[in-house]
């Protein structure tokens, strides 16, 4: 198999064995793991996993092309103080980075892939720095990756916390998410892959965020064109959905998208100290999910319940409570300022 | 972030009316019928194409029905000389790839970069036939690599280069005004000793690996000396920037540098390196274990180095007999896509 990518300077990559078989069967060749690392060259480390649209760029320079995708929380003097530990970022397989996937492929698709999956290339990076257990900080898509380290992989693992994320993808998501993967499959065989993949962008940011932030933002009457109503969510929705399909592979987009609705971990497995991190107005991970999995956990855990306007989408927008709980959850004198 | 690579070559049509020219699939003649050659027999059935021709240092065989491939490969398992069989015609090569006229040419004979006249003066009569050619031998890319990527559309070179070469050509346009440099790990027979030194085996040991892993070349010298990494870095400079390269000046991998190294954390590779300025040199570096070139022993990197400071990374996994098969299967499968059966 043959991979093609473009990276930055400062981008790793870690070959993954020849014939990396997945949860479900399929097999990955000659896969790699893109990765970068910011802080000092020794110091605790902490590996920071984001949702699907998210990559290895944690954190930036000031420049807005430049920013991290969790910059706020992620840098030297923030809750995760690169001047005293070190972050790993890492692309997701099967998605839109570096790491092995529909991109690097050439357009060969890419087996079906799990955060499982995820998990388990992570646990061989690890392996392969020669790091002793380290930090997991994941959210969404990211804190399925976590949960699943934590429970197969528990000798990589220091301490846990994963927001938005539990134990299970919730049917209701799986519901809205598979409509989007249908949307998106057939502007594929429509021959319209980015205008189908914007549409499924916009009804997956109905699926993030609360009806009290789209109704505190977009409650006005609509403006005409000619004949036809032009309602200011629908242009908010249009535009998140074209920057999003703009850098997204509709493929790799189909791969993660399923990929979250393969999680599954059995939180009786997982002994590491874990917060969870649930948002009781996330339309996507109910807060019972979250719950259930405090629950069932079988090592020493915190539940935090942040109330939130921004859904799903609260790991991107509350920094400040985010940023006590962090400190506090991975000890303050060992990662934060 | 990643960007978006070019698209696949489209066909030169013209250069492909020689395809299908009878019968209902595209013919094949297969030159060199080594542990390579025998690999790529095995495989051949599976493809929509007719094997009429093949040709080892003995005699040329061929039947425009087509030939019984995985017979033919277990008879040269066996140490068979082609013309031995029955049917065989002794002819030089080039009147052979004459009167058979395949439509694609599968050269899979030895390397011999000290003689690459012959191996070029063949190439050339295919593609001036107007045949499609897939190469698995280096000596001829090396020693002309513009003539012969002029006629890229009909042109597979993915074997070459380790699984990587049909990347090359297809993102040639861009790669060629944007890359400043390349660096390649190229040569996966000393990534094997490498790692086993780094294990603590002795070089007899570490040799006797790669040779169970099917890596070493027919003179494991080139191997090790830097002979092969700098023909395929002569493929890649000639490529990118027309360059003649220097002259090689054999290196030497010293097992107590690779042995310390991995003890303080670091790997070594044996690294060739070029640049648009005319630099030109291969030599066992010391590199970080994240360093993209940092590969195993399964794969090789080209690390071309673009304008702007992004870097376009090509790995490839077409190693050992079967590995080169199959990049050389590769080849032939979008070429016969892309003249389509009759």
């Amino acid at each position: 198999m043959t991979a093609s990518i473009t990276v930055s300077s400062g981008t790793h990559l870690f070959h993954l064995p020849l014939e990396f078989a997945l949860r479900h069967g399929g097999v990955l060749h000659g896969a790699q793991l893109a990765f970068e690392l910011f802080g000092p060259a020794h110091g605790p480390l902490v590996v920071v996993q984001g949702g699907i649209s998210s990559d290895r760029r944690v954190t930036g320079g000031e420049a807005p092309r430049a920013r991290g995708w969790w910059q706020d929380l992620v840098g030297p003097g923030r809750a995760l103080d690169t001047t005293r530990v070190r972050v790993l970022g890492i692309d997701h397989l099967g998605g839109n980075g570096a790491s092995t996937g529909p991109r690097s492929r050439d357009g060969i698709a890419v087996p079906a892939v799990t955060p499982a999956d995820q998990a388990r290339a992570t646990a061989l990076l690890l392996a392969h720095l020669g790091e002793g257990p380290a930090h997991f900080v994941g959210a969404s898509y990211g804190g399925m990756v976590g949960l699943a380290l934590a429970a197969e992989h528990p000798e990589c693992l220091a301490r846990l916390v994963a927001i938005s994320a539990a134990h299970r993808s919730h049917p209701r998501a799986t519901a809205g998410r598979w409509i989007q993967r249908q949307v998106v499959q057939l502007g594929i065989a429509q021959g319209v892959p980015g205008e189908a993949l914007a549409l499924a962008r916009a009804l997956a940011m109905t699926s993030y965020r609360t009806a009290e932030e789209l109704g505190a933002r977009f409650d006005a009457a609509p403006s005409w064109c000619g004949e036809q109503p032009e309602f200011a969510v629908a242009r908010y929705l249009r535009a998140r959905g074209e920057a999003f399909a703009a850098d997204f592979d509709p493929d790799a987009f189909l791969c993660l998208s399923q990929a979250l609705d393969l999680h599954r971990v059995d939180p009786r497995r997982i002994t590491a100290p874990t917060t969870l991190i649930g948002v009781p107005s996330d339309p996507l991970v109910p807060i019972e999910d979250v719950r259930a999995t405090a629950r069932a956990l079988a090592g020493p855990v915190r539940l935090v319940e942040l109330p939130s306007r921004y859904g799903h989408d609260a790991f991107l927008k509350e920094t400040e409570a985010l940023a006590s709980v962090l400190r506090e959850a991975l000890g303050a004198q060992e990662v934060a300022a | 972030m990643t960007t978006s690579q070019l698209t696949s070559p489209s066909a030169d049509t013209a250069g492909l009316e020689a395809f299908c020219c009878s019968g209902n699939s595209p013919t094949l003649h297969l030159i060199g019928a080594g542990v390579v050659g025998s690999a790529l027999l095995e495989l051949l059935p599976a493809l929509p194409a007719r094997l009429v021709a093949l040709s080892d240092s003995t005699a040329t065989v061929h039947a425009r029905a087509g030939l019984p491939c995985r017979e033919l490969a277990a008879f040269k398992r066996r140490g068979g000389s082609l013309a031995d069989r029955p049917g065989a015609e002794v002819l030089p090569l080039p009147l052979a790839l004459d009167v058979v006229d395949a439509d694609i040419v599968i050269d899979a004979t030895p390397t011999d970069v000290g003689r690459a006249g012959p191996a070029v003066a063949r190439c050339r009569g295919v593609l001036d036939r107007g045949q499609a050619l897939v190469l698995a031998a280096k000596d001829a890319l090396a020693a002309a690599p513009g003539e012969l990527l002029a006629h890229r559309e009909r042109l597979g070179i993915h074997a070459v280069l380790g699984g990587t070469g049909a990347s090359l050509r297809d993102q040639l346009d861009e790669l060629q005004p944007r890359t400043q440099s390349v660096a390649a790990v190229a040569n996966a027979t000393t990534t094997a000793l490498i790692e086993e030194l780094e294990k603590g085996s002795t070089v007899p040991q570490a040799l006797q690996r790669a040779r169970d892993l099917g890596l070493l070349e027919h003179d494991a010298s080139i191997d090790l000396d830097g002979t092969d990494a700098w023909t395929k870095l002569a493929i890649v400079a000639g490529a990118l920037w027309g360059a003649t390269p220097a002259l090689h000046h054999p290196v030497q991998l010293d097992p107590a540098v690779v042995r310390r190294r991995a003890e303080a954390g670091s790997t070594t590779r044996l690294v060739a390196r070029a640049s648009r300025a005319g630099a030109f040199e291969v030599r066992y570096e010391e590199l970080p274990r994240t360093s993209p070139l940092a590969v195993p022993c399964d794969r090789v990197a080209y690390a071309y180095e673009l304008d702007g400071g992004d870097r376009r990374i090509h790995i490839g996994s077409g190693l050992g007999p079967d590995g080169t098969a199959g990049a050389l299967l590769h080849d032939l499968q979008q070429l016969v896509a892309a003249g389509g059966a009759q």
